[in-house]
């Protein structure tokens, strides 16, 4: 069986053709971004023995049900997890193929790895992941880590092929030391948890002084697996993260483009640095 | 092809993609007119187009375009 192209997937996958088509005629289009996130994807759509219709399939499967958990959003302003629909999972390559392949089929997500890349620091010596998945953004910051440690409930084996040098913990992130990291990323974490400022405490234990976390918030964004809502007035989010004791260096919406629908999705991407005391 | 048969033609695709035999489309039809027209759809749709004309459309040609009016246009001006 050859092995998995994602260019060989395009020639039968018009919907792929067009989204990443739009992705990299972006004004932030970064080709070389974008290279290292589709060869990512290929690894681990190889390393699954994935053909490239199994890829389409699942990539489809994933945004079709999210258009419908949008729709269902657009009438009720529920989150399916609101609605009682608390059994619904998915399997871990499903997911993980739908979070690696959005990176360059979806503006929002690509932005997302765009700001991540563009705002870690240049180095720093040890660093977390709270909630890798399949551990994406590893390959263009562990080399500006001495340390990197990435922690998610599931990991595809994938993640310690393809990152032996990065220490994997298949558990929740747990409470540290103080003063251990100089750099926690939670991306696309926080609407995952019933309490996130709860994480960001703990968070804020663990970074050294003056150490970086980023971070997204979703907003009005219906996945099956999320449990938090952020507003999309942020001023209580940033009040409380100020009183947890961080000060804020950056912050972006990204918006994310749906065509019919009435709901304003988002994200917000932050750079908050712990304050020295 | 005229208007009127290239209209005909695209909103039997428009029933087969979105599976609805009820929907009728005007010039003014948005996305927001049909509520099985979302982003996923919209890319069925112009997939189906693109097979049924035997045209490509790129995606400059797409983003400006505000309703079904414009997109019959479009496809009148590629198909000629």
């Amino acid at each position: 069986m050859a092995e998995f192209s994602f260019y060989k997937m395009l020639e039968n996958d018009r919907l792929a053709e067009m989204l990443h088509q739009e992705v990299v005629s972006g004004n932030d289009a970064n080709f070389a971004l974008i290279d290292q996130l589709r060869s990512y994807a290929e690894a681990y759509a190889r390393f699954n023995q994935l053909t490239e219709a199994e890829v389409s399939q699942h990539y489809r499967f994933f945004a079709s049900a999210f258009m419908r958990d949008l729709k269902a959003f657009d009438k009720d302003g529920q989150y399916p997890v609101q609605r009682g629909a608390t059994d619904r999972t998915v399997e871990r390559v499903r997911y993980d193929i739908a979070l690696l392949f959005s990176t360059f089929l979806t503006g929002h997500r690509y932005r997302l790895m765009y700001l991540v890349n563009l705002h870690f620091p240049k180095h720093a010596c040890r660093a977390a992941c709270i909630g890798c998945g399949p551990s994406l953004e590893l390959i263009f910051l562990k080399n500006r880590v001495d340390i990197m440690e990435g922690y998610d409930l599931s990991l595809n084996p994938f993640c310690r092929h393809y990152h032996p040098d990065v220490h994997f913990y298949e558990k929740p992130f747990p409470d540290q030391t103080k003063n251990t990291y100089d750099v926690i990323l939670a991306v696309e974490l926080l609407e995952h948890l019933s309490d996130p400022y709860e994480l960001l405490r703990r968070a804020h234990t663990t970074l050294k002084n003056g150490g970086y976390i980023l971070l997204t918030t979703a907003t009005n964004v219906p996945q099956f697996d999320h449990l938090y809502n952020f507003h999309a007035d942020h001023s209580f989010f940033e009040k409380t993260c100020k009183e947890i004791g961080f000060e804020l260096a950056y912050k972006e919406c990204i918006s994310h483009r749906y065509l019919s629908s009435k709901t304003a999705a988002s994200n917000h991407f932050y750079v908050f640095r712990k304050i020295i005391t | 092809m005229t208007p009127e048969e290239i209209k005909g033609s695209v909103t039997q695709i428009f029933k087969d993609v979105l599976d609805n035999d009820t929907i009728v489309l005007f010039r003014e039809t948005t996305a927001r007119d049909i509520e099985e027209w979302d982003s996923l759809a919209h890319i069925n749709l112009i997939v189906a187009i693109e097979k049924e004309f035997k045209i490509k459309f790129d995606l400059m040609e797409l983003k400006p375009l505000q309703n079904v009016g414009e997109l019959l246009d479009i496809i009148q001006r590629k198909i000629s």
